[in-house]
């Protein structure tokens, strides 16, 4: 056996879903061993995958969501050189195939907006400062806002982030959300706020960083076909001191940085 | 900042008591650095109070020396901007791959003792060592299986990789002795035939016995006194090296884990007499790093 086929055999044993017993036996003399490595490495994955996902995990049973995390890592294994990306790529697997995993292992119909929240709040707890490198000066309305990279906006179909650890609903009513989750910056806590249509639909131009933040204002307002008034600019001003508060919001990009 | 004496590796589960009551006996701390690149928060702001204090030194987990996909360059990239941070003195990984086909295992995976294997592992090595900037330590890692027939002992292999490409040794001591329990070896005879000259740093940890037919290197469990023994037969050859202790999982009371740093502490002391000393591994490594250059 070659060093490059020795890896690609032991490779295809530990993430396929039931590797033949002649295949663990023709890596060396004892095949109860390399056994050993297929449990260590699919059980570290696994392990991961479900602290990241707990609600999840509490809603399918823990039984069930193994297999599916056994359908992963047969069909589309991890690629990334960090394990906390692992949940993320299981969570593209299962975007993937949303309707082929949701049938086979007859999941709720709220699963993926579950996985997809729990793991939006990981992702803003590991979120990066890339802002640092911007020069952000103060809000200006004729400037392009710049929110906190430790953020993330999430649409959702159920109400899936009032779900608590453990908590099983299956009954779950379908309701669109739009959030927004955020880390607070000197406790690193993860935050969520909901937001009307309005906030959710400024702060989805804000993130693209392509306009004024006045013309965000106009084109959100207009996307709800909201009238731009004394009580919607009162609004607007409470709305962005209070993000600057929160952190999201850090202020405007200085002229030179704009587009 | 000087990397000597004893070091923890730092896991979330262990920041707040390292920051809080640190034992007087902690000297440096060790991070692996795929837990911070490319992240935000809780994570990198503990490590810069860490960092703030002690020496850091870095210790990879993905880089799969042994591998035979080309290592990504936004990876090598990013962690070289990592260890010039951080300023470590060298960067460590394991002699092991851990991906294959693209599939990053997340699992040190052995490789076979062979000079072929040496071969490829050594010059990978050269190429991350000119990329980061900085010197490499690689380290041996337990092995619970060995693909087919080795050609040499993991003595030898360590030797190969570390003379060819012109690295420094991380020498896991309770890997050693892990690897002695499993494949039948007298484990003082293989630290003996290591290339202990070129030992920049040793690594200790528990693991677990509980199942006769195999030890596993958990990190999850006190040092054993067989390890701390042979720790002290070790210290005696290489002289005053940074001694780390590994704990990943079921984490003691911080009293106990601290009781193992200055027991650490004490049989590295007692190594050199109390003094500090050149070793060799110094000089070595400096004179083989202009070896190694293109």
């Amino acid at each position: 056996m070659s060093f490059l086929s020795y890896q690609a055999e032991l490779r295809d044993l530990l993430f396929a879903s039931d590797p033949p017993e002649a295949a663990f036996a023709a890596l060396g003399t004892d095949p109860a061993r390399w056994k050993v490595y297929r449990r260590m490495v699919r059980s570290r994955l696994a392990e991961s995958i479900e602290h990241a996902f707990e609600r999840l995990v509490g809603v399918v049973g823990a039984d069930t969501f193994r297999e599916i995390i056994g359908k992963f890592l047969a069909d589309a294994p991890p690629r990334s050189h960090y394990l906390r990306d692992v949940p993320g790529e299981f969570l593209d697997f299962f975007e993937k195939n949303r309707n082929a995993v949701t049938r086979a292992y007859a999941l709720p119909a709220f699963a993926l907006d579950l996985a997809r929240y729990e793991w939006a709040e990981l992702e803003t707890a590991y979120s990066f400062e890339e802002a640092s490198a911007l020069r952000v000066g103060p809000l200006d309305m004729q400037g392009v806002a710049v929110l906190s990279p430790a953020h993330r906006l999430v649409d959702l179909a159920y109400p899936v982030h009032r779900i608590e650890t453990g908590g099983p609903d299956q009954a779950m009513e379908a309701e669109p959300f739009s959030l927004c989750l955020y880390r607070h910056a000197k406790t690193h806590e993860v935050a969520v706020l909901e937001l009307t249509p309005v906030t959710a639909a400024m702060l989805s131009l804000m993130e693209r960083r392509t306009m004024p933040l006045v013309k965000v204002v106009q084109k959100a307002a207009e996307a709800i076909g909201a009238t731009v008034d004394v009580a919607f600019v009162e609004a607007l001003s409470t709305l962005l001191a209070d993000l600057i508060e929160r952190g999201v919001l850090l202020g405007s990009l200085a002229p030179k940085e704009s587009p | 900042m000087q990397v000597r004496g004893v070091g923890l590796g730092l896991r979330w589960a262990l920041a707040g008591d390292i920051l809080e009551r640190p034992p007087a006996e902690l000297a440096f701390i060790e991070v692996a650095p795929e837990n911070y690149m490319r992240r935000g928060g809780l994570f990198p702001a503990s490590l810069a109070s860490c960092a703030e204090r002690w020496p850091i030194v870095t210790h990879g987990l993905t880089m799969s020396l042994g591998g035979v996909d080309p290592i990504p360059p936004e990876y090598i990239a990013t962690l070289a901007a990592f260890v010039r941070e951080v300023r470590t003195p060298w960067h460590s990984d394991h002699l092991c791959f851990t991906v294959a086909g693209g599939t990053v295992t997340h699992e040190l995976l052995p490789l076979p003792f062979t000079a072929e294997a040496a071969e490829h592992v050594a010059v990978r090595v050269m190429r991350a060592q000119d990329a980061l900037g900085i010197p490499m330590a690689v380290e041996n890692i337990s092995y619970y299986a060995h693909p087919a027939t080795p050609e040499m002992d993991e003595a030898d292999f360590a030797a190969a990789v570390v003379s060819r490409a012109g690295c420094s040794l991380l020498l896991d001591v309770n890997n050693v002795y892990v690897n002695a329990k499993n494949h039948g070896f007298d484990p003082r005879a293989m630290i003996a035939k290591m290339p202990l000259d070129r030992v920049v740093q040793i690594h200790v940890a528990g693991h677990d016995t509980s199942d006769p037919a195999l030890v596993l290197d958990t990190h999850a469990e006190a040092v054993r006194d067989e390890v701390y023994d042979l720790l002290a037969f070790t210290l005696e050859k290489t002289g005053s090296v940074p001694v780390l202790l590994e704990r990943d999982d079921n984490f003691p009371r911080w009293e106990e884990l601290s009781a193992e740093i200055a027991r650490l502490d004490a049989i590295l002391r007692a190594s050199c007499g109390g003094t500090e000393k050149e070793r060799p591994s110094e000089r070595l490594r400096s004179d083989s790093r202009r070896e190694s250059a293109p």
